[in-house]
């Protein structure tokens, strides 16, 4: 749908420039055209269904969406002078009409630079801490609404800013540099308050899965963080802009803007609000065991009930499902725990961390039923014991035994075939714990003759410091991708921005 | 040319900006001595690098008259100079050339002085050959794990993995190995390796044959290893044979019999190079 | 007062007479002719920074118990330059800061270099007379990919230890002297001890010392013979019209210069890279993920993860897999790249220098050359970290495998004929431009003698 859209604004846009060129001696610059097609391609990509879906499960994918939409896609549309377009293409008969609707005075109301500058910034601050933000995400149509509204305002108030095209409302350049540098704060706060927020804001995220593997705290903190740095980024970029326009040019602007202004890497916002800053673990209480006779018959029922379906009676399991007689009570906990049973994904795809789909009592009892009708297994691991001695060794085991999967940082990593080892930051030290001792799925099973207990306290111990305490004293870890993300960052921040201030210094003849 | 009013509010634009980086150098100053924030001391310093930068650039592009100049290339020099030089050079040549015992000797005397003033490289490093054909591991020599400690029969579950070492060797890069025990009946060993893996236990080699990265990860569920490299992915049923990845060999087996008290003892060392190929390796 | 600095030197040096002409040499100001200098200035970086490194680094293989503030790693043993990395990073004011801004300005120098090749490249300005510095300047890009290469493998850290036991066993693919080679490079079969040092000097006076006279001479010679300009009014193959380097030149270039250092402080200060702390010390058999090397090798690091497994058996001699992508992969496309000017010339029978450059889409073929080239490096750069795509996007690795494989089959094909067709609808659209513009006019040899004016009918 996005699509057509933005397929119909490009066709109608074309039209208007082929008009425009027909009856003009000066042909529509291509920058101008470039500009437009851009912002359009913009709105397009960030709205298209997988960036959605992507949005939908994370906050900071969400913020990444809306920060493109407002802060990029709006002001190059607006470069792109459409509505002057739209009164130069058109014959005059069509133009005059045009012109004189954008003299209403409804419109000249409504299109004041302080009305628009207190619409985004009304509505960037009613739409986050109010619940307008989790009904757009539990109703599309709520959501179509939003993004429609930020689309809006942030046309209106970039219109002012980019200067070009007709208006009723002269403004001049230190009222736009007030303008811009006034509305930096509001981003800057608005940003520093999700980010310090201490609960999830939208519920919505608590139950979505993070394709980023972290919590969704971490999630809603690296979102709050980027709304702040970036938005703080591109108004800082726009002052410049316009200090530097106001520098060039006494008279119209669009012209210039037009061969002066290139891209300044307004993109790279997009890859730093996809940063992943300080991990947190909620821990989910561990089930404890204690097999009584209520707890077996509770554990029985829901096993007929859920499980035997696929697992087959008395645990002998079937041909779509392997049989879990003597699996032991860790392996049961584990995979219910982490609601990776009852399985709701095909069997040729792997299961993920996901809120659990029992409570904790019907997991205890099905834990109590599995290790009474087939006893022998590998039992819950209490691990105790995160003394500071132990973060060491723990850290040796860590690296001869987890990180070739799981990777130096617990960011997780490809292990073939399709499968993951998941990051670590989402589980319980007694779901590591559980997993090391099970084995679950790929994962190779570490028992006590290999680990001992303190080992695995020690073990658990730096798995526990990954989680909640990553050393990150250089800044933003980009994700923990490593060299990857670092050869991006250099080469879109870094030779970006250089090439942005070469534009701007040399010459284009 | 710029008119004066446009000039004037640039040049308050470099003010500020040169204003700024004063202060932010300061600031740099300051957060250098009082803080460990690498966050803080970029930004100061940044900023004060930043401004300078502002300032120069504006002044450069609008605070001085902006004009062109022209400059004249020279081509080539004028042929009258490249004759005379040709003519000069050839004639000292022709005197050098002239005296042909002597010119050619000193041809060979050079070319054999180049040759033999290449011989000192060797000095940098030994001769590779024996190292690369034998590892650490003997006969009889006991597994032990990173921690020193032999292991024995017994210890390891199906689907379990260790990293070990021949006794007395931890850490030492080409006898770096896996040991592993594979669910009963799964192996498929050639009649050679017949007894190589006694009740399952199977030993490998955890240096890859591709470009020698320790081969670290293990899917259980299918007894496979994989080389996170180049991603080259290992059968262990098929006595660790290469079934994806640009990996051409399989990993080299080391033979281990169970030894009294249980513990897990080589047979020997292994029987091929471990690690990459070279081109002394052979078939 | 430096009027008076000036009459000393020329006291002394007779320096007059070169700087008067000096200060009114003229420079073009495109901004593409700019990228040179970006790559300059993050050179400029990386050696103050490198000098504050140099001074505190310690490159010894000799291990140590670690005891600093780095909680997990008390106690371990690790070599003399692991702790003493560690050291800069966390009990060295400002030692974290620097050592990130050099590791930035590092990938920053590498894109300048590449990007500034793009442009000499596609604008053909490695024509005569300027293939030395075409040569100069390709030489200094290996330079730098190896001054970065042992640059990151000094501090020890697991990342770049297995790096360097993929560079070893790629030196051992060559027949008949590639195991000796690796032995006198790292003074023995992987791991030798003496690779620490070695690195060290390699890194910081061979190369350095290389790096710098190349960039004399490449300078030297870029001024000696002018610079080249795009065409335009008044421009000719025999002049160069562009902005005195005094001062106009020289303030912009101070301004690219302090906006360089701005942007490598800024990235060195708010993100992080390379944290040895989280990778731990080099052990041989240990290995973690991420395991992609610094972008600029990532070429080579994904042709190998694209090679084939097929090996070459000769008289019982072996010619390894990984032969083909590891050495002669980057050797045909660098000597390619090298012969280049000649290759060139031998097709288009061009013996004519060239002082005016060409736009892009005025030379299709070599245009649409350059971006299949730059389209299988880019190919081969994305291969490098399949397998961190294939986590984020939960494709199987193995799959990304062969989509990249067949890409970097389809992708140069599709991209020569893709940007071939583009450059002729942008010539097709100049022409057109230009036959609209009324300011141009084409004047026609009338048979009475005179000259009649009318619109063009081409452009030539």
């Amino acid at each position: 749908m996005i699509f057509v859209l933005g397929l119909l604004s490009l066709v109608v846009y074309a039209l208007g420039v082929r008009a425009h060129d027909a009856r003009h001696r000066r042909p529509i610059s291509r920058w101008q055209i470039a500009f437009f097609a851009a912002g359009v391609t913009v709105v397009a990509v960030v709205l298209s269904p997988p960036i959605d879906a992507l949005a939908d499960a994370s906050f900071t994918a969400h913020m990444a969406q809306h920060l493109a939409l407002t802060m990029l896609a709006a002001p190059l549309i607006l470069l792109g002078a459409p509505l002057r377009l739209a009164l130069t293409a058109p014959p005059p008969r069509i133009a005059r009409p045009i012109a004189r609707a954008l003299r209403n005075r409804l419109v000249v109301i409504l299109t004041a630079p302080v009305l628009a500058w207190l619409a985004f910034v009304g509505v960037m601050w009613t739409t986050h801490l109010s619940g307008l933000y989790e009904a757009a995400l539990e109703h599309e149509a709520v959501h179509i609404g939003e993004h429609a509204l930020f689309l809006a305002t942030a046309l209106l108030f970039w219109y002012p800013i980019v200067g070009i095209g007709p208006t009723t409302h002269p403004f001049g350049h230190f009222a736009r540099l007030l303008y811009v540098l006034l509305v930096m704060p509001q981003t800057a706060f608005l940003g520093l308050a999700i980010y310090q927020s201490r609960h999830v804001l939208y519920p919505h995220y608590l139950a979505a899965r993070n394709p980023f593997g972290i919590s969704a705290l971490a999630d809603q903190q690296a979102a709050g963080e980027s709304m702040w740095i970036a938005g703080s980024l591109i108004m800082f970029v726009a002052l410049l802009l316009v200090a530097a326009d106001w520098a060039r040019n006494d008279s119209r602007l669009a012209a210039r803007i037009d061969t002066r202004l290139e891209a300044v890497p307004l993109g790279g916002s997009l890859l730093l609000s996809l940063a992943i800053a300080a991990i947190f673990a909620p821990s989910a209480a561990s089930a404890q065991a204690a097999s009584n006779a209520t707890q077996v018959r509770e554990g029985r029922n829901l096993y007929e009930l859920r499980c035997s379906s696929c697992h087959g009676i008395h645990l002998r399991g079937s041909p779509i499902a392997p049989p879990l007689l003597g699996v032991g009570a860790a392996t049961v906990d584990f995979w219910l725990e982490t609601g990776r049973m009852p399985a709701m994904v095909p069997a040729n795809v792997q299961a993920m961390h996901e809120p659990p789909q029992f409570s904790l009592e019907e997991i205890n009892a099905l834990v109590a039923y599995v290790t009474a009708t087939s006893p022998g297994g590998p039992v819950i691991p209490i691990v105790a014991n995160f003394g500071p001695g132990n973060l060491v060794r723990g850290r040796a085991i860590y690296a001869a035994n987890c990180q070739a999967c799981h990777g130096a940082m617990g960011q997780g990593g490809s292990v073939g075939y399709g499968y993951i080892a998941p990051p670590l930051y989402a589980a319980s030290v007694t779901q590591v714990a559980e997993a090391i001792r099970t084995g679950p799925g790929p994962m190779p099973r570490f028992g006590p003759s290999v680990l001992s207990q303190s080992d695995l306290d020690a073990v658990v111990h730096y798995v526990n410091v990954l989680q909640t305490q990553q050393a990150d004293p250089g800044g933003f870890n980009l994700a923990n991708l490593g060299p990857v993300a670092e050869g991006f960052v250099a080469w879109v921040f870094g030779l970006g921005a250089l090439v942005g201030v070469i534009r701007l210094i040399g010459s284009n003849a | 040319m710029n008119a004066p009013a446009r000039g004037s509010t640039l040049q308050r634009i470099a003010a500020l900006a040169l204003l700024i980086s004063l202060c932010a150098s300061v600031g740099f100053a300051v957060a250098y001595s009082t803080t460990e924030s690498a966050q803080l001391q970029g930004l100061a310093l940044g900023v004060a690098l930043a401004g300078l930068a502002v300032a120069f650039s504006i002044w450069g592009t609008s605070l001085v008259a902006q004009e062109q100049v022209v400059d004249q290339r020279e081509m080539a020099s004028p042929d009258w100079e490249r004759r005379t030089a040709a003519a000069e050079l050839e004639a000292g040549t022709h005197q050098i050339g002239r005296r042909h015992l002597l010119s050619r000797l000193l041809g060979a005397a050079l070319g054999v002085f180049g040759v033999a003033a290449l011989f000192p490289i060797r000095s940098l490093g030994p001769n590779p050959n024996p190292q690369l054909f034998k590892t650490k591991w003997t006969p009889g020599a006991r597994l032990v794990g990173e921690d020193g400690k032999p292991v024995r029969a017994g210890e390891l579950e199906v689907g379990s993995i260790v990293t070990i070492f021949p006794e007395g060797f931890v850490g030492d890069a080409s006898s770096q190995a896996l040991l592993l025990r594979l669910a009963p009946g799964t192996l498929h060993a050639t009649p050679d390796r017949a007894d190589w893996s006694p009740q399952g236990y199977v030993v490998f080699s955890k240096v890859c044959t591709h470009a020698g990265c320790p081969v670290g990860l293990y899917r259980q569920s299918t007894q496979e290893l994989l080389c996170p490299c180049h991603q080259s992915t290992f059968n262990l049923a098929e006595q660790a044979k290469p079934i994806s990845g640009p990996a051409t060999r399989a990993l080299p087996q080391l033979p281990i019999r169970i030894a009294e008290n249980g513990y897990l003892r080589a047979q020997s060392d292994f029987h091929e190079p471990v690690g990459p190929g070279f081109w002394e390796r052979g078939g | 007062m430096i009027a008076k600095l000036m009459l000393w030197l020329d006291d002394r040096l007779g320096t007059s007479s070169f700087t008067s002409r000096a200060f009114r040499k003229a420079f073009p100001d495109h901004w593409s002719f700019m990228l040179g200098e970006i790559a300059l200035y993050s050179f400029a970086s990386l050696l103050a920074t490198g000098i504050f490194l140099g001074l505190l680094f310690d490159a010894s293989d000799t291990h140590q118990i670690y005891h600093g503030p780095y909680a997990p790693l008390v106690g371990v043993s690790v070599s003399g330059a692991y702790a003493s990395t560690m050291r800069i990073s966390f009990e060295t004011q400002a030692g974290l800061m620097i050592r990130q801004i050099h590791h930035w300005s590092a990938l920053l120098f590498c894109a300048a270099i590449v990007t500034h090749m793009a442009r000499i490249f596609f604008t053909g300005a490695f024509r005569k007379p300027r293939e030395i510095n075409w040569i100069i300047g390709l030489t200094l890009l290996l330079l730098a990919l190896g001054a970065g290469f042992t640059g990151y493998s000094l501090p020890d850290d697991l990342l770049s230890g297995t790096g360097l036991r993929i560079a070893a066993s790629i030196a051992m693919t060559i027949p008949f002297v590639g195991v000796w080679i690796e032995s006198l490079f790292f003074g023995g079969p992987f791991p030798a001890p003496q690779i620490t040092g070695r690195l060290f000097f390699t890194h910081v006076f061979l190369l350095p010392s290389l790096i710098v006279g190349l960039i004399a001479v490449h300078m030297a010679i870029l001024w000696h013979q002018k610079h080249t300009q795009f065409r335009g009014p008044e421009r000719t193959e025999s002049n160069v019209v562009g902005s005195p380097l005094w001062p106009n030149y020289a303030l912009k270039s101070l301004g690219l210069g302090f906006a360089s250092f701005a942007v490598v402080v800024i990235l060195g200060g708010f993100f992080q890279i390379n944290p040895i702390w989280q990778y731990g010390p080099y052990d041989p058999s240990l290995v973690a993920s991420p395991a992609q090397p610094d972008w600029y090798v990532g070429w080579l690091d994904g042709a190998l993860r694209l090679g084939l497994p097929i090996a070459v058996h000769i008289f019982g001699h072996t010619i390894p897999a990984a032969f083909l992508p590891g050495i002669v992969f980057p050797l045909v496309a660098f000597t390619l790249l090298y012969l280049w000017p000649w290759i060139e010339r031998w097709i288009t029978k061009d013996d004519r220098a060239h002082n005016l450059l060409d736009m892009p889409r005025d030379v299709p073929w070599r245009t649409a050359t350059g971006a299949a080239i730059l389209a299988f490096f880019l190919v081969t750069t994305l291969a490098a970290s399949d397998d961190v795509q294939a986590r984020l996007i939960a494709i199987p690795v193995e799959t990304l495998t062969r989509v990249y494989q067949g890409l970097g089959i389809a992708l140069p094909i599709l991209a020569w004929f893709a940007v071939f067709q583009l450059c002729r609808e942008l010539q097709a659209r100049a022409i057109q431009r230009a036959m609209k513009d009324p300011r141009i006019v084409e004047y026609v040899r009338s048979p009475e003698g005179g000259f009649d004016e009318q619109q063009p009918t081409s452009v030539t």
